[in-house]
């Protein structure tokens, strides 16, 4: 073979081989380009964190915002959207913050919609189960998200930061008469904190569950029954083990007493529970699980998500019908002092708070229509220090120190 | 085999695997092309059952001018606005969600991530174009209503025309909707048909269109409707569309 006729046959299978590439490379079903750029960014803005210690945070579950406070103030300084419905009631019903992993945790509860009396409201009134959801200091943005029942009422955190807790205020489930007991009670939901994946079957507690508190050692949760009139305790290191169910008192189980919420002492030796129907405070000893009869603040007034005052010797209590904060003692619930509010200063008080630093926050529900509001209270005199309007229906306020956001 | 036949054997060969690299390895075409295929395709939501693609419902550039009403924002400007469906939402990506899983009927079910791409590297190319808006837009709906005022039928055959008739066909007839019957509703019979006296009376008959019109299929309605805001169809325009309907009350 010359040179000529090998430089051809070589040219030959160069062009095939050519060829061939070609063609597998047009056969690799990639017709379009892929996008080089960074598609659907996060553009979310930054939670504006006051330069202060620290900061408050509630949720206004009729506005579905996250309003930010310098507590300083108090003055809020952002409101954030949250949820998924944008044109319902998505509900962010109460929060627990882990300053750890810079986390918010809320339920969104998607209440009935509120839509006009017309006729079409008969074909809805969904009843929508809620979403827990884990969402970042720094811009709100979900995280991780995780179904729970209807109706999520409360939402704690261990404070061994492990788990998430959820009750279920599912007051039409509690109104299902022919259901039997079990039928009719509310599951409490716990969550491993870091990726709301369910720990355990849904837990019945009780009917009517809301409020609750876990002890210091993280191993006991505290659940009030609104409807069945009962504290229930569950043991969250062993939660195969039957729930204990403590009457509030003599004569209850269709919201005689109403219980609502559960405050704890910082030893976790005693609890406080509030009632709003029975208008008053009980005093629960944890260790031996009894109730202190002899010593029961009558109130007068719808009992709602109290705190305990500085040292520990006080208990702060708002109420309702009237709208009011009552100081408690903490060892005979005597009645020390009362602050009445007015319409203008904090219509519909729902909780007490206390922030890392010592300071007391009250948050007022407002008219459900207009902004709440959060009042800065001096926790002896209950004088108020300081007002700040937040979103629609705020319902619990929770602290952030400076540096825990971005 | 001559030297001379076996060069030009080669030389053809050559052109002709030049030919075919040419026509073959010429850059593939941009991921924003193939975006602004699925933006106008009802199939990017893998359900049967979906009849309405993005364009739908929203403004893109380069359509067709027409005089519809649509309930959507344009998307030309979409990723650079600050916010969404009236300010309820402000990630884009979350924005999109809720149409694709509320009206498109995609459920919760993996995304195609390379569409996806797509559909967000479309957005990004016409992000600036002229008309572009990348304010907010606005969107407010009551969450209330009442019974429609009056009207003008005659103007209310026009705006149904322009802001239902895409959906849901002539009115009476249904002729040219999207879909058949169960998906998209004929109207005002098939409202007629499900809101009977006396279970219903005709002022309910009336509030149920307007209802339906603003709140589509959010506040605990059922279906796949967008609702139209007071920004895209005012007060007045629903009474017309009332008024053009006249539905009657069936026994």
């Amino acid at each position: 073979m010359n040179a000529t006729a090998r430089d051809a046959r070589l040219g030959i299978v160069g062009c095939l081989a050519v060829l061939v590439l070609a063609l597998v490379a047009a056969c690799s079903g990639e017709t379009y380009q892929r996008y080089d750029g960074s598609a659907w960014p996060n553009r979310r803005p930054d939670v504006a964190w006051p330069d202060a210690s620290f900061s408050g945070v509630t949720t206004d579950n009729g506005s579905d915002t996250l309003s930010v406070i310098d507590l300083a103030g108090p003055r809020t300084v952002g409101r954030y959207p949250i949820g998924f419905d944008p044109l319902g009631i998505d509900g962010p019903h109460h929060l627990a913050i882990d300053l750890v992993d810079r986390v918010l945790f809320t339920a969104l509860s998607f209440p009935a919609p509120m839509i006009s009396p017309g006729p079409h409201g008969t074909h809805g009134f969904s009843t929508v189960p809620g979403t827990l959801v884990r969402l970042s200091l720094d811009d709100f943005r979900v995280l991780h998200r995780a179904d729970v029942d209807y109706s999520p009422g409360d939402v704690v955190l261990t404070p061994d930061r492990t788990r998430v807790i959820v009750s279920h205020f599912d007051l039409a489930r509690a109104m299902e008469f022919d259901a039997g007991a079990d039928g009719r009670r509310g599951s409490v939901w716990v969550f491993d904190a870091r990726t709301l994946a369910r720990l355990h079957a849904p837990i019945v507690a009780g009917v009517g569950i809301h409020g609750m508190a876990v002890t210091p050692d993280s191993r006991l949760l505290l659940v009030t029954a609104n409807i069945e009139d009962v504290l229930v305790l569950i043991a969250l290191d062993r939660l195969d083990e039957p729930v204990v169910r403590i009457p509030i008192g003599p004569g209850g189980g269709m919201a005689r007493y109403g219980p609502y919420s559960v405050t704890l002492s910082a030893d976790g030796a005693v609890a406080f529970v509030a009632n709003r129907d029975g208008r008053d405070v009980r005093r629960f000893d944890v260790v031996s699980r009894t109730f202190d009869d002899l010593h029961v603040a009558g109130l007068r007034a719808a009992a709602m998500f109290s705190a305990i005052g500085p040292g520990g010797a006080t208990l702060l209590v708002p109420t309702q019908a009237p709208d009011q904060l009552v100081l408690l003692r903490t060892d005979t619930l005597e009645l020390v002092r009362v602050r009445r509010y007015s319409r203008d200063e904090c219509q519909l008080p729902h909780q007490v708070n206390v922030s890392p630093d010592g300071r007391y926050f009250v948050v007022c529900e407002g008219d459900h229509v207009g902004p709440g509001a959060v009042l800065a209270v001096d926790p002896d005199s209950l004088e108020i220090l300081g007002r700040t309007t937040v979103g629609v229906y705020p319902d619990a306020i929770a602290f952030v120190p400076r540096g825990a956001g971005r | 085999m001559t030297p001379r036949i076996t060069r030009f054997r080669g030389s053809f060969l050559a052109v002709a695997t030049v030919l075919v690299c040419a026509l073959t390895c010429a850059p593939l075409p941009p991921a924003s092309d193939r975006g602004a295929l699925l933006v106008r395709d009802p199939g990017l939501a893998a359900s049967a059952y979906n009849v309405f693609a993005c364009t739908t419902c929203h403004a893109v550039p380069g359509s067709v001018p027409d005089d519809r009403i649509l309930p959507g924002a344009p998307l030309a400007g979409a990723t650079l606005r600050p916010n969404y469906w009236g300010g309820a939402v402000v990630d884009l990506r979350d924005a999109v969600e809720i149409c694709f899983q509320t009206f498109m009927r995609a459920g919760s079910t993996r995304r195609d991530d390379v569409q996806w791409d797509a559909i967000y590297a479309y957005l990004d190319s016409i992000a600036s174009v002229p008309g572009a808006v990348t304010t907010a837009v606005p969107f407010n709906v009551p969450r209330t209503v009442g019974e429609p005022g009056p009207g003008d039928a005659a103007r209310g055959a026009d705006t149904y025309r322009r802001a239902c008739q895409g959906c849901h066909g002539e009115a009476h007839t249904g002729v040219g909707r999207l879909a058949m019957a169960a998906t998209i509703s004929i109207i005002p019979n098939d409202t007629e048909q499900s809101h009977r006296a006396p279970a219903y009376n005709l002022i309910d008959l009336r509030t149920i269109i307007v209802q339906k019109t603003r709140h589509g299929s959010f506040l605990g309605f059922a279906g796949t409707m967008p609702p139209f805001s007071t920004d895209v169809l005012a007060p007045r325009d629903v009474d017309d569309i009332v008024a053009f309907l006249n539905p009657e009350l069936r026994l």
